[in-house]
């Protein structure tokens, strides 16, 4: 493992440009974390600790495994993620990163029951961003994490950043205690439309306290893995025939983690039952594959490997070449490596869509 | 309702077979109908609900699996749940629509268990029917399936192979419903990634509303196929119907 942790030897830039939507940026400890809260919030962190719908606070939902690159441990120490001079030449660096796309997930505001707490928590958490990442490097860019279970706070949240144009989309839980599209919260998507901000769902989501799947708790983190497709299914088939897309025509979507394999399966799934039962869903004036085609973005990481590469090919032809974003997931496991990860031919175009003009065209970024 | 269906459909139309229904909450009293049942051959298979207590998988479950495999009984997970669970993480969608379309996801959760549990190389002659699932979700979900096991293979190292080779072996799916677009080369293409012939067997969910009427068989299927679909595939699954079918 000590070779592992070598300092890297300088490879040349790939001369692609990347924005990578989906990096982890991680805390040393709860100690650096602290002194973003107010007095009050920080008190109650260390007195009551977290109140979330599972049994033990600062786990992760069993079934879990070790979840980062061993090698995208800082050469200073501390957990993989927590030091920006590194991540800076282990990844930016090295990957050619032109923009990265910061998804703070933990802490979390949205999974903490006390919804006055999760909201202080989220507010932290993009302080937090913004003075330990995006001040250091400039190449980095937050989302506006806010708790979806108190809107009205999630809306002032929005509106108090939507000024500051590092934070270029807005971040909550896809696991949430009502299916997303739910009218509850739709004063959040509202905010989003009116600030020009994409809404960015990252799998699997903490809060609910359902089971990860619709037919109970999986037992190994293999079937785990496989549910960050049926959540982000869930949320995808509810906001759409909900009518969000009716209501906010002007909002984006971003479903991030969640693959994007199953997308035209879902499709035409959605499309042929709903000529069926059309009747129970009459605010929707379109077939659900039309507003899915106009309002959703998917991000590549964990990508399906086709057995037959040339599918992939064909899947993204029915997707749309301009719905993806590239992702890597640093420090997680499963990142996927730009250089390595589409083992089909494409052209330079779709190539320069995929791993850079897409992301660029949904954020806004220069 | 085995005793009735019995009486009341298989005494009265010789072409007619039936499922055992079993009490899945108690997994003792399941494996003990199916040990009642199993010599009426005109049973040919186990029915159980898509979402119940537990994920069908579950070592808590195997003295049904066991007693399946031992009458050389499929077991068949039709769509629809006792509603244990919520159909989505998030709870409970609004619409009929919306869980009836998530039930791809129920039926996904339950392969990832059976094979990530290790059914198949405990129960080697299992075979498992998907009925009312879809089929065409089938590929985007064993193609991830086989990319997170061969990160994480150490965890199950009774999955000795890709499992979506473990569910080309194992799985079957009905044909309805077809969840496909109307160009035909969209279906002929997913049953090319499905990358066998023999997992798909006819049906026709007569008399539900998602009865295709006379369009009981979507576009873009060659003879050859259909053959397969309508009358090999199924004898091969259901080896009670060669008792008597010539």
């Amino acid at each position: 493992m000590s070779t592992l942790l070598e300092p890297l030897p300088p490879l040349p830039k790939t001369r692609l440009s990347v924005v990578d939507c989906d990096i982890h940026p991680t805390l040393t400890s709860e100690a650096e974390f602290l002194p973003y809260l107010p007095a009050r919030w920080r008190e109650h962190m260390q007195t009551y600790r977290r109140h979330v719908r599972q049994g033990l606070h600062g786990t992760l939902t069993h079934p879990r495994m070790q979840v980062n690159r061993i090698d995208a441990v800082p050469t200073k120490g501390g957990p993989p993620g927590s030091d920006v001079n590194f991540m800076r030449t282990h990844h930016l660096d090295q990957n050619g990163v032109e923009w990265g796309l910061l998804q703070a997930l933990q802490p979390s505001g949205s999974a903490e029951r006390n919804l006055e707490f999760g909201a202080a928590l989220c507010s932290a958490n993009n302080d937090w961003q913004i003075a330990e990442w995006i001040d250091k490097e400039p190449r980095l860019r937050g989302a506006i994490q806010v708790t979806q279970e108190d809107p009205q706070a999630a809306v002032r949240e929005i509106d108090r950043r939507a000024g500051d144009r590092r934070f270029v989309q807005v971040s909550l839980s896809p696991r949430a205690q009502e299916p997303l599209g739910r009218s509850r919260y739709w004063p959040i998507y509202e905010a989003c439309e009116r600030n020009g901000l994409p809404l960015g769902l990252h799998v699997p989501g903490f809060g609910s306290g359902y089971a990860s799947t619709p037919g109970g708790w999986p037992t190994f983190y293999l079937e785990e893995h496989q549910t960050f497709a049926y959540i982000i299914m869930g949320v995808f088939a509810s906001m759409v025939l909900e009518g969000v897309f009716e209501r906010f025509p002007g909002l984006k979507l971003v479903l991030v983690e969640g693959g994007f394999a199953w997308v035209p399966s879902l499709c035409w799934r959605l499309d042929k039952h709903w000529e069926r039962m059309r009747g129970e869903v009459p605010h929707l004036k379109r077939p659900p594959s039309e507003y899915i085609r106009e309002h959703i973005w998917y991000t590549t990481q964990p990508m399906e490997e086709p057995e037959r590469p040339e599918d992939l090919t064909k899947l993204i032809d029915w997707i749309g070449w301009d719905r993806l974003l590239f992702s890597t997931d640093y420090p997680h496991w499963d990142f996927d490596d730009p250089k390595t990860v589409f083992n089909v031919r494409m052209s330079p175009e779709h190539r320069r869509m995929i791993f850079s003009e897409n992301a660029k065209s949904v954020y806004r970024l220069p | 309702m085995n005793d009735w269906i019995a009486a009341e459909w298989l005494d009265k139309d010789a072409r007619l077979r039936a499922s055992i229904m079993v009490p899945m909450q108690n997994p003792d009293l399941a494996a003990a109908e199916i040990e009642h049942r199993a010599g009426d051959s005109r049973f040919v298979q186990v029915l159980v609900l898509a979402g119940l207590d537990t994920l069908l998988g579950r070592r808590v479950n195997w003295p049904v699996l066991r007693a399946a495999a031992a009458h050389r009984l499929p077991i068949a997970i039709h769509a629809g749940s006792a509603y244990r669970h919520p159909p989505s993480a998030s709870g409970w969608p609004s619409f009929l629509l919306e869980d009836y379309v998530s039930n791809t996801q129920l039926f996904a959760a339950q392969l990832a268990s059976l094979v990530s549990e290790g059914v198949f190389s405990k129960f080697p002659e299992l075979t498992v029917v998907l009925a009312e699932s879809g089929f065409t979700w089938l590929p985007a979900f064993a193609w991830k399936f086989n990319k997170t096991w061969r990160g994480v293979r150490t965890e199950v190292p009774w999955v000795t192979k890709p499992p979506f080779d473990v569910i080309r072996d194992h799985v079957k799916l009905t044909l309805q419903p077809a969840d496909a677009p109307a160009d035909p080369q969209a279906l002929r293409d997913v049953i090319e990634q499905i990358g066998s012939d023999e997992m798909l067997l006819f049906a026709s969910d007569f008399p539900h509303w998602q009865f295709e009427g006379d369009n009981v068989l979507p576009d873009g299927l060659s003879d050859a196929q259909l053959h397969k679909i309508l009358v090999d595939n199924p004898l091969a699954t259901y080896s009670r119907l060669k008792e008597v079918v010539v």
